[in-house]
């Protein structure tokens, strides 16, 4: 239905500095498909998504619609989007129309459709969303989560045959995101090709029959969502799935500042929620740096915090070694010993780069 | 009680104001006994001169005859002076005047020209050939009317509507020389005047200036004869040509009739009587209406073409290209620095200099290049005033850009800037004021018109605040009644 071959975005910010949001981005969107699109921030999800309606005009690549390049010059984009409709982040609802004159507003002025026919039809549509009862509201007395229906409600008065969604539920009170995501599963069940922004991965993984992880302005891995969040090729879309948070050291020689590692250290884990691990993280990298490993220099540090499954860990990886320092003679075996008291399990493993001791807690 | 003080405090000054102090008077019966007096004139005349040598008088000038009597009557001064035809003997029994003596300078008074005219020699031969058969004689004596009611007929001449307008320029609308009798302009020098225009099978045109604005019209090409009890004096000869005076005035010195019966009548019989003046006496609210037709007329056409513009320049303003926007900027720049009458002189005496365009044309011009540029003011910012999100969802559902435009923001945009564009109206209303500089008989106008007749400022002036208050209020109105229908 929807090819995207190639396609690029550049853009030159106002210090004149060349910035490029959408790499080399390919795939095939086939009708009936609700494909969730996910990635960190600031990767081009948003612009990709809304290059498919041609909100966003692309620097270079194609787009083709049944066929169609729609990036060709002088292609009918209104045409387009009457059949590409879209659903935005900030709903933006016309302020000064009714929730009914808002849904029936496009389909009388460019369906050419009678003021009674666009009404019953607006009025279904609302009926669909659970918004009947506010017909005659206004935008401005409803909750953000009414609001977000009603959009959904306009988009499809217009019989659309793709819906793009920008991050549907990101601008929503917490309380309200349920309501928004049961009229798009909806949506789903009906077999609606839909194409979602979203950072709901619960959501995306149980609506979606393929998703794109985006990163670094390609899609960098495509999927069914069991094997994206269930068993994803490269690490980084595990690392995004699984909510990987990292803090990485690289301890050289001995002047290094470790109070500034401890400190940082001491942060991350306020911040994630898991300062009752605090000293613990702080003692068994201590021992580790300072006594245990306290001949190998460069040593890098990572400390990892995994929001999946609460897991927390520090990783201590010594380059260009292949067997465990562990076996080693000198090795201060009192010192290893508390730290294996303290750790629900030490892995020792060779990686491509080195050898890598994980110690989790 | 906070809310009334200012209003006590007002009516307690307006009571002292009206009842000037009685100190030990003696009435001048020379111009020795001037010392140590104050006396008025209108600025700008040959008194304001004559009485800058007497350093023994303390000179106050006004611009106009009406404000010199305000002055006498407040007391602020004890003594007015000027021609001794200034008032008729109603109007001095009126005005509670009474001429204290006359002074011995002859003042000849004729007409004005462009130097070196060729206008000039026509008039004095025309002149002459009437001075022979006895007509300005006989002309004089039609208008010098004893009884003191206001003509409101011209004898019969012959009009003509073709041909290059004659355009003359009136310093006075006083009896019996020229003034507004029942919307035509009639006396003894606009007859004479209408009979020589007569004579060159040429239409006439008169408008209302005060002495330096004819001076100028005169000088720039803008007026062909300038009238109004014109006295010659060597300074103007520098500048303008005059006629062989037909005339000869002396200066009289004005004082308060303290017998007079106007000056004990009581309180509301003097407000009546100055309603009746003001108002009824020769129709003269019919110059509220026709002064009310110009500034309506004046105020819709700018509103209208200034809007017009402003939407091109709210257009030329969003535009991508650079000159444009360079345009638009330069050009608000400008109407937010020129003050508004400087504009306007600025068009009248200089762009549209020497041709005989109208004067109201000028105004609307003027008038209607200002308010483009507030108006595109208030569009652009309404137009940015709507989130950016209104547009896209616009976009997304299938409109074009124009339409986008057309059916979802601009109806927002309308709402954003509704209040703005109604107090620029109000605002251009109250600006058209200034439109009488140049001779546009506007309301402001025409309450000087009676002003000048009557020298009465309280009633003209109340009437016309009512009336603008009352256009202001109405403004607002339809503007809001517009944009329900819409």
């Amino acid at each position: 239905m929807i090819t995207v071959e190639h396609l690029n975005k550049k853009y030159i910010e106002k210090d004149g500095k060349l910035t490029t949001v959408l790499k080399d981005v390919n795939c095939e969107i086939n009708k009936g498909d609700v494909i969730s699109i996910i990635g960190p921030s600031g990767t081009g999800k948003s612009t990709f998504l809304r290059s498919l309606n041609m909100l966003e005009i692309p620097s270079g690549g194609r787009i083709l619609y049944k066929g169609e390049d729609i990036t060709a010059k002088g292609y009918p984009l209104d045409q387009l989007r009457r059949k590409v409709g879209m659903v935005f982040q900030q709903f933006n609802l016309f302020p000064h129309m009714s929730v009914l004159e808002n849904v029936k507003f496009a389909p009388v002025k460019l369906l050419g459709m009678s003021d009674e026919d666009a009404t019953k039809e607006a009025m279904s549509m609302l009926r669909k969303v659970g918004m009947a009862e506010k017909a005659d509201s206004m935008p401005g007395s409803l909750s953000g989560g009414q609001q977000q229906r009603v959009e959904i409600a306009r988009c499809l008065a217009m019989k659309p045959e793709v819906i793009l969604f920008d991050e549907p539920t990101s601008a929503l009170d917490p309380s309200m995101v349920a309501e928004v995501l049961s009229v798009m599963r909806q949506l789903a069940a009906e077999k609606m090709t839909m194409l979602i922004v979203t950072h709901k991965m619960k959501f995306a993984r149980d609506v979606s029959n393929r998703i794109f992880f985006m990163n670094q302005g390609v899609i960098y891995e495509e999927g069914s969502p069991q094997q994206i969040f269930g068993n994803p090729v490269h690490s980084a879309t595990k690392a995004f799935v699984q909510g990987i948070m990292k803090l990485s050291f690289d301890v050289t020689n001995d002047d290094f500042d470790f109070f500034d590692m401890n400190s940082q250290m001491s942060a991350f884990s306020t911040k994630y929620g898991f300062s009752d691990k605090r000293d613990k993280i702080i003692h068994v990298t201590e021992e580790m740096t300072q006594v245990v490993l306290q001949s190998y220099r460069p040593l890098h540090i990572v400390l990892s915090y995994t929001e999946m499954t609460g897991d927390v860990a520090v990783a201590f990886m010594i380059k260009d070694l292949h067997q465990s320092p562990l076996l080693n003679k000198d090795i201060d075996e009192l010192a290893m010993t508390m730290v294996r008291g303290m750790s629900r399990e030490v892995i020792e493993e060779p990686t491509k780069l080195g050898y890598r001791i994980k110690v989790v807690l | 009680m906070r809310f009334f003080r200012p209003v006590i405090i007002f009516l307690v000054l307006a009571l002292c104001s009206c009842k000037g102090g009685d100190k030990d008077w003696h009435e001048p019966q020379s111009e020795a006994d001037l010392s140590g007096l104050s006396v008025t004139s209108v600025s700008g005349t040959l008194y304001d001169i004559e009485l800058s040598k007497r350093p023994d008088i303390k000179k106050v000038l006004f611009k106009s005859t009406a404000d010199c009597l305000e002055a006498l009557d407040r007391g602020m001064v004890d003594v007015y002076v000027d021609d001794d035809d200034t008032f008729t003997e109603p109007e001095l029994k009126r005005q509670k005047l009474k001429i204290a003596f006359r002074g011995g300078m002859e003042l000849p008074t004729a007409f004005a020209f462009q130097k070196g005219s060729e206008l000039r020699d026509q008039f004095n031969l025309f002149l002459d050939s009437l001075n022979r058969d006895g007509s300005v004689e006989r002309i004089r004596k039609f208008w010098a009317n004893p009884e003191g009611v206001p003509f409101e007929t011209i004898p019969e001449i012959e009009t003509y509507t073709e041909g290059e307008f004659l355009r003359i320029g009136t310093a006075s609308m006083r009896e019996p020389n020229s003034y507004v009798a029942n919307g035509v302009w009639v006396g003894f020098e606009v007859e004479l005047v209408k009979r020589f225009a007569a004579s060159l099978k040429r239409p006439v045109i008169i408008t209302h200036f005060d002495v330096p604005s004819l001076i100028f019209g005169l000088q720039t090409g803008n007026l062909d004869i300038m009238m109004g009890s014109i006295t010659v004096t060597e300074e103007r000869k520098r500048n303008i040509d005059f006629s062989e005076p037909y005339e000869i005035k002396h200066p009289a010195f004005y004082v308060i009739d303290r017998e007079s019966e106007t000056h004990h009548m009581a309180f509301f019989s003097r407000i009546g009587d100055s309603f009746y003046q003001n108002l009824f006496l020769d129709k003269r609210w019919s110059y509220i209406i026709r002064g009310l037709q110009k500034t309506l007329d004046l105020t819709m056409l700018s509103v209208l073409f200034g809007s017009l513009l402003g939407i091109l320049l709210c257009a030329m303003s969003r535009s991508r290209k650079k000159w444009m926007k360079d345009f638009v900027s330069v050009y608000a720049l400008l109407m937010h620095g020129l003050p508004m009458l400087v504009l306007l002189l600025f068009m009248f005496y200089v762009v549209f200099s020497g041709s005989s365009i109208n004067a109201l044309f000028v105004a609307v011009v003027a008038f209607s290049l200002n308010f483009t540029s507030s108006a595109s003011g208030i569009f652009s910012s309404s137009i940015d005033a709507i989130p950016k999100g209104q547009t896209e969802a616009g976009l997304a559902l299938g409109f074009t850009k124009i339409g986008t435009f057309t059916n979802i923001v601009l109806p927002q945009a309308i709402q954003k800037g509704l209040s703005s564009f109604k107090g620029a109206c109000i605002g251009l209303l109250k600006n058209t004021s200034i439109v009488g500089y140049i001779g546009v008989l506007d309301l402001t106008k025409a309450s000087d018109l009676i002003r000048s007749r009557t020298f009465d400022a309280f009633v003209p002036l109340l009437l016309i605040s009512v009336v603008y208050l009352i256009l202001a209020w109405a403004i607002g109105k339809i503007l809001d009644l517009a944009l329900k229908k819409s």
